[in-house]
């Protein structure tokens, strides 16, 4: 007999950077059911962790109560990531990839990788990078179209200080020749940059190095748009029906573009009653998760449409 | 050999949760000498991730010490998001103190690192009456500022920060009038040369005005150490890094002074070749902690 677990687990990227991460998995028979159950990592949105409110905190417990187990981790960009500059969005992948070795190393074969918001952005840029065939789906929930057109348009909507335009002229002059290798980094404030007032939380921070390469014109791989075609994995896209951050027509417009590249194992669902954060309507949320994943475990290969 | 079990557990709190690492010791022991349990507090932007509140709870285990380390509204982003207050924690220590003799403990000690010294020394100086708090038995204090205040104010002189302090107290009151804490007015601010000669991020404070004010502020008096240091009526350990570029190793010996002044007679402050943060001499430091507990709290 195999017990419950809810254990705390560290381990290092490939550039040394420490992960920490939660590993809950339910009481098993044996090790071969531990094994073959699914084992969803789960990827944080913006200065997430693996205990921020919503779908991080709330996501583990209900998949358990289903059965499923979770590896909820925290990459660089989780936390102060991003504000103090550690938190390079296109070196994040070395977080999942870290992720899917200690998992595998520990005998998991039946992964899927959920990332939330910028979770999503960030897992759909590891699976177009890497095919591991270990890894059986992803799940992207809140994913936005591109990272920096979206903030482009959220900085112009609320008349951000410094503007979108302003911000990148800084970076370029900042980190200019090579912003990746670039030594004299500076955290800076975007004020009105989620509503048109000064209060703390409505500001956003970033360093520009983090910005540059998870906001700025040319953070390539954070434009999940020109990448998310490349992916070969079955996809299931949720999105809040009352997403106040993410347009409806972000998820639908990527779940076509995987369709037309060849990749016809992709779904999308929009869940009611719920904003960005999807475990607003937990029942719903929970559901059509087990549903997809239990879907693919039985008709690995069957081709599934875009529907809403 | 397993000297210990560890739990992420999250304590109910006033419609919301205290998250907390809790770190049982199973090094046999008699029943009676399963106490004291330590409260560690979490440093400057910190949480139960990292630092010493990392690396203490273990090496205290294997010497049979059980702990929790916790996450304040202090922790991570509460100073630049505005709700990270000092005055606002001690509802939640007190929270964790309940929750802990829930479990069956009656001997607490409060540990705190950096800015979680002003934290642990607030809570010690108002709940110091042993016949109202008696499970409160000591305070282990790591890093200390004699006075947060004047602490960030020398150091941001010294370092020529941008904005200076004195414009950043201007700036507080005119945007914060007439009542700081109950002020709907409030912004995030970015402090360059707070840790360093350079504008990078590791050497910027980053604070709202509000937060400021009550933790760095010339009229944050629950933030000043000296002053709770007098009311303190229990044990205190103070432990400092000789090479500490935060805090001057003077402020260490200046405020185990104002306690023995003050009466306490059970005051302790010891040195280690270290920095601000311990590194490289974590051991050390935990063998310090070990023989201070011992020593009140096991006969040994």
């Amino acid at each position: 007999m195999i017990d419950r677990r809810r254990s705390l687990i560290n381990f290092h990227a490939r550039d040394g950077f420490l992960i920490h991460s939660l590993l809950i998995t339910d009481r098993f028979e044996n090790e071969e059911d531990l094994y073959e159950t699914p084992m969803v990592i789960q990827v944080h949105g913006v200065l997430g962790n693996f205990l921020a409110r919503g779908t991080p905190r709330l996501l583990p417990p209900a998949l358990l109560e289903r059965g499923y187990s979770s590896f909820v981790i925290n990459t660089r960009m989780a936390f102060l990531g991003q504000i103090m500059g550690e938190g390079i969005f296109d070196d994040a992948i070395y977080d999942i990839e870290a992720s899917i070795d200690y998992l595998t190393k520990e005998g998991y074969r039946n992964i899927f990788i959920l990332g939330y918001s910028l979770g999503a952005n960030l897992v759909a840029y590891f699976a177009s990078e890497r095919l591991d065939p270990n890894v059986k789906g992803l799940i992207l929930e809140g994913c936005a179209y591109s990272l920096p057109d979206s903030q482009k348009k959220r900085l112009k909507k609320w008349n951000s200080i410094p503007s979108y335009e302003e911000v990148y002229k800084r970076a370029k002059k900042i980190l200019k020749p090579d912003p990746y290798h670039a030594n004299n980094d500076q955290i800076f404030v975007i004020y009105r940059a989620w509503a048109p007032s000064f209060n703390p939380l409505d500001a956003e921070l970033f360093t520009y190095r983090t910005w540059w390469f998870m906001r700025g014109p040319e953070a390539s791989h954070a434009k999940t748009c020109d990448l998310i075609k490349t992916i070969k994995v079955p996809v299931l896209f949720i999105q809040g029906s009352n997403d106040d951050i993410v347009e409806e027509w972000e998820s639908k417009e990527l779940a076509r573009e995987v369709y037309e590249s060849g990749n016809k194992n992709v779904t999308l669902r929009y869940i009611s009653n719920a904003k960005h954060d999807c475990m607003e309507n937990p029942e719903e949320a929970i559901e059509t998760i087990v549903e997809w994943i239990a879907r693919l475990e039985n008709e690995p290969l069957s081709a599934s449409k875009v529907k809403r | 050999m397993k000297f210990m079990e560890q739990e992420l557990i999250s304590i109910p709190y006033n419609g919301s949760k205290i998250d907390a690492l809790i770190y049982r010791s199973i090094v046999e022991k008699e029943e009676s000498e399963r106490e004291p349990i330590v409260i560690h507090v979490h440093g400057f932007l910190g949480n139960f991730l990292d630092g010493s509140q990392r690396f203490l709870p273990p090496i205290l285990a294997r010497a049979g010490f059980s702990s929790i380390a916790i996450n304040t509204r202090m922790a991570n982003f509460g100073l630049f998001f505005g709700y990270g207050l000092l005055d606002d924690t001690i509802p939640q220590i007190d929270r964790v103190v309940i929750f802990l003799k829930e479990l069956g403990y009656s001997k607490i000690i409060l540990s705190g690192y950096s800015l979680g010294t002003s934290i642990v020394l607030r809570y010690a100086s108002i709940r110091n009456d042993p016949s109202i708090y008696p499970s409160l038995k000591g305070v282990v204090s790591l890093a200390t500022p004699y006075s947060m205040p004047d602490s960030i104010r020398r150091r941001w002189d010294r370092l020529g920060s941008k904005p200076s302090y004195e414009q950043v107290y201007e700036e507080a009151k005119e945007i914060l009038k007439p009542d700081p804490y109950h002020s709907t007015e409030d912004r995030t601010i970015l402090i360059y040369r707070a840790r360093g000669d350079s504008y990078r991020p590791e050497h910027t404070e980053i604070y709202t005005y509000k937060t400021w004010w009550f933790l760095a502020g010339p009229e944050a008096e629950t933030a000043k150490a000296y002053k709770k240091m007098e009311r303190i009526k229990i044990p205190i350990l103070l432990i400092q890094g000789w090479y500490d570029d935060i805090v001057n190793p003077q402020e260490c010996y200046d405020l185990a002074r104002v306690a023995l002044n003050a009466g306490n007679e059970d005051v302790s402050a010891l040195y280690v070749n270290a920095g601000h943060t311990f590194e490289g001499k974590e051991e050390e430091l935990g063998d310090i902690i070990i023989r201070w507990l011992n020593r009140r709290f096991r006969n040994i």
